[in-house]
């Protein structure tokens, strides 16, 4: 039923192709060439002086060093005999940052930079844990390298800029097609906003047609998962073609993730359109306003608020849709096998599943413009 | 009976919007709501259309009650709403054709009927245009395209030439005429009472949600005092020489405001001459002066205390 008419309606809204894919493309475009200088080294070990001072903090070398350890090592760490000959290799450039173990832990990095950033988050990590390692150590001296050997995953997996060590730049690109997929909330939005009499004349005008209003939902949902789907195929697209990112073999797998999250992002839109009351801005305000917080939940702007969440409410942070996204993304990097992916696409489906039938429940029972 | 509305309540928490409404609408009928703004036209017909619920009274629709649901009914109505529902996305063809196909499932016969609603409304050469491109008088016609397309018979038209252009205007009224000679029934809406009396067939008077008055435009104004209007421009004249005026056989109202006298007269012969001669005799100057017969306004001023436009 006028099938061809909903694709056009989308595929001609500036404002939703402008956020969903000019944006998108742009702010993509504008992170490779922040990142380009560090791209050459995001594969490469960091290189590292330690000075000990006094023997002090011997966990915090023993995890410097396995981190320097293994086939893809995040450190290299460049011996040296005295803190003047490290500050030397450093401001030549020889090497990234220098950790000065005195009584506390000093780091001393001559420029900001990913690199930088990472030398910095192992350090507030060992920092914020120090007290647990120390005491379990004492207690257990058996179960120290157990200890670093999660430390080092801690580092590794949680934390830096999206919590991925490494491959901290493709999560900015995999949180930036989250973002993407979410953006589907735009046409999920009006797919709702035009069925309800009471909001809009069109809707008004569609109500008064012998035709059901939920036959119009189904047929403009499915225009909107479409469009919105392909929109995300494109920014992977261009991720992938033009700027070159290496997504590796998980190609497929990443298309899926945006599939799902664009149904998550559509459905999230009806839902607000439909239970949300007031002026169609002020819902429209209000779903952006959320979404917004989805997003900063998700550690899209800043990754300590999404370990804020995590260690708050483990809860909320396991059924945020955005997270869900981006946590599919990542886990095509972080783990070895799927199991991680496919439960977060399985309860993304099922916030969807919620979503769906809630909004139709109201809309069904809505059958005038002021119930 | 195309429409029967028996008693109609609409509350709007404390607001009485439609106080008790009853009217019928014959097949072939061009029947005029008149009422100011905020008299209750549209929730009336928003009431019709089952587009909201109401307190009581019923609703019937070609003999059968009218609901949300009633989709045998409303595949027969054609709605043009007051503000201009079209997507912004669809060029005028892809508009008409999309409403249209909401009604009329079968391919050929709706591309044939959207050619010929755009000859109607004369947008031919403006299909491949975005609403955005079009004026308002066009806009106004590309709304009225996409409600009358499908040959509905009864066509529920509200305010339709709101802030229309006079030629546009002059075109969306004999548009109408030509659809009602088509044989669609019609139910228009407006605060314009030119407009009303200039196409409708039969017209209520609706205020505050009530049916004031009804009947052809001939006999409402039988139904008032006002015969004739007379209305004099005069640079000054005394209290004493109004009231004087007022007292003049047939006569029942006199009043001078911004150097204007107003004389409402009831109907009778030299109301005009007995007035003038008035004047002349008490060496009263005068220039201008304008007689009317009474108005759908004088009408409503008589049965409601207030102006169509207050």
């Amino acid at each position: 039923m006028r099938f061809k008419y909903s694709l056009f309606r989308l595929l001609r809204d500036r404002s939703y192709l402008f956020f969903a894919l000019a944006f998108p493309i742009i702010l993509s475009t504008f992170f490779n060439v922040a990142f380009s200088s560090d791209i050459i080294n995001i594969f490469e070990s960091i290189p590292v002086a330690i000075v000990e001072e006094g023997g002090a903090h011997p966990m915090f070398n023993e995890i410097l060093h396995e981190l320097a350890y293994g086939e893809e090592p995040l450190l290299e760490i460049v011996p040296v005999t005295s803190l003047y000959e490290a500050e030397t290799l450093l401001k030549g450039g020889e090497i990234t940052g220098v950790f000065v173990l005195r009584e506390e832990i000093e780091l001393a990095v001559t420029r900001t930079g990913i690199n930088q950033s990472i030398l910095q988050t192992i350090s507030n990590e060992f920092i914020r844990r120090s007290a647990t390692i120390t005491d379990i150590a004492t207690a257990r001296p058996d179960l120290v390298m157990e200890i670093v050997a999660e430390m080092n995953a801690g580092i590794d997996v949680n934390q830096g800029t999206g919590g991925l060590g490494t491959d901290m730049i493709i999560y900015h690109f995999y949180a930036l097609l989250a973002m993407v997929c979410f953006m589907g909330s735009q046409a999920g939005f009006k797919v709702s906003i035009d069925v309800q009499a009471g909001i809009s004349p069109l809707a008004a005008r569609r109500s008064v047609a012998p035709t059901k209003k939920m036959a119009i939902v189904v047929n403009e949902f499915g225009a909107a998962v479409l469009v919105h789907a392909v929109v995300t195929f494109i920014s992977v697209a261009y991720l992938v073609f033009i700027l070159g990112i290496n997504f590796g073999q998980s190609l497929p797998l990443i298309m899926l993730v945006c599939l799902v999250g664009s149904l998550a992002g559509i459905s999230f839109g009806i839902l607000m359109a439909t239970v949300l009351k007031g002026k169609e801005n002020i819902r429209e305000a209000t779903m952006t306003g959320i979404s917004f917080v989805f997003y900063a939940a998700a550690g899209l702007f800043q990754s300590q608020i999404r370990l804020t969440v995590r260690s708050a409410a483990p809860i909320l942070d396991r059924i945020n849709p955005v997270t869900l996204i981006s946590d599919a993304f990542a886990s095509l990097v972080i783990y070895d096998t799927l199991d991680r992916y496919f439960q977060s696409l399985l309860i993304l489906l099922g916030i969807v599943a919620l979503f769906l039938v809630v909004s139709a429940a109201v809309l069904r029972r809505a059958r005038y413009a002021d119930s | 009976m195309v429409v029967k509305i028996d008693n109609l309540v609409k509350r709007y928490k404390e607001v009485l919007a439609v106080d008790h409404f009853s009217m019928e609408i014959k097949e072939g009928e061009i029947l005029g709501l008149l009422g100011p703004n905020g008299s209750g036209k549209t929730t009336t017909i928003n009431c019709i259309l089952a587009l909201l619920k109401y307190d009581k009274g019923t609703v019937e629709i070609f003999g059968q009650e009218m609901a949300p649901s009633s989709y045998n009914i409303k595949k027969d109505i054609g709605v043009v709403m007051q503000n201009v529902a079209v997507f912004d996305e669809l060029t005028v063809f892809e508009n008409i054709d999309y409403f249209c196909g909401l009604y009329i499932k079968d391919t050929a016969k709706r591309k044939k009927y959207v050619r010929e609603a755009i000859q109607f409304v004369a947008l031919e050469g403006f299909e491949k245009f975005l609403p955005k491109k079009l004026s308002g008088g066009l806009l106004r016609r590309l709304n009225i395209a996409c409600g009358i397309a499908h040959k509905p018979k009864l066509i529920i038209l509200d305010e339709p030439t709101v802030a229309v252009d006079p030629q546009s205007r002059d075109y969306i009224l004999k548009g109408i005429q030509e659809l009602n000679r088509q044989g669609a029934t019609i139910i228009y809406t407006s605060h314009y009472m030119e407009e009303v009396e200039q196409i409708c067939t039969r017209i209520i008077i609706i205020d505050k949600g009530r049916n004031i008055a009804e009947g052809t435009k001939e006999e409402l104004k039988q139904m008032i005092k006002t015969g004739e209007t007379i209305r004099i421009n005069i640079l000054d004249i005394s209290k004493e020489h109004v009231s004087k005026i007022g007292a003049l056989p047939n006569v029942f109202s006199a009043e001078y405001m911004d150097e204007t006298l107003v004389v409402h007269c009831e109907q009778g012969k030299h109301n005009l001459s007995s007035i003038l001669d008035y004047l002349s005799q008490n060496q009263i100057v005068y220039d201008r002066v304008l007689s009317e017969l009474p108005t759908l306004n004088d009408v409503f001023l008589e049965m409601t205390g207030n102006q169509l436009r207050d």
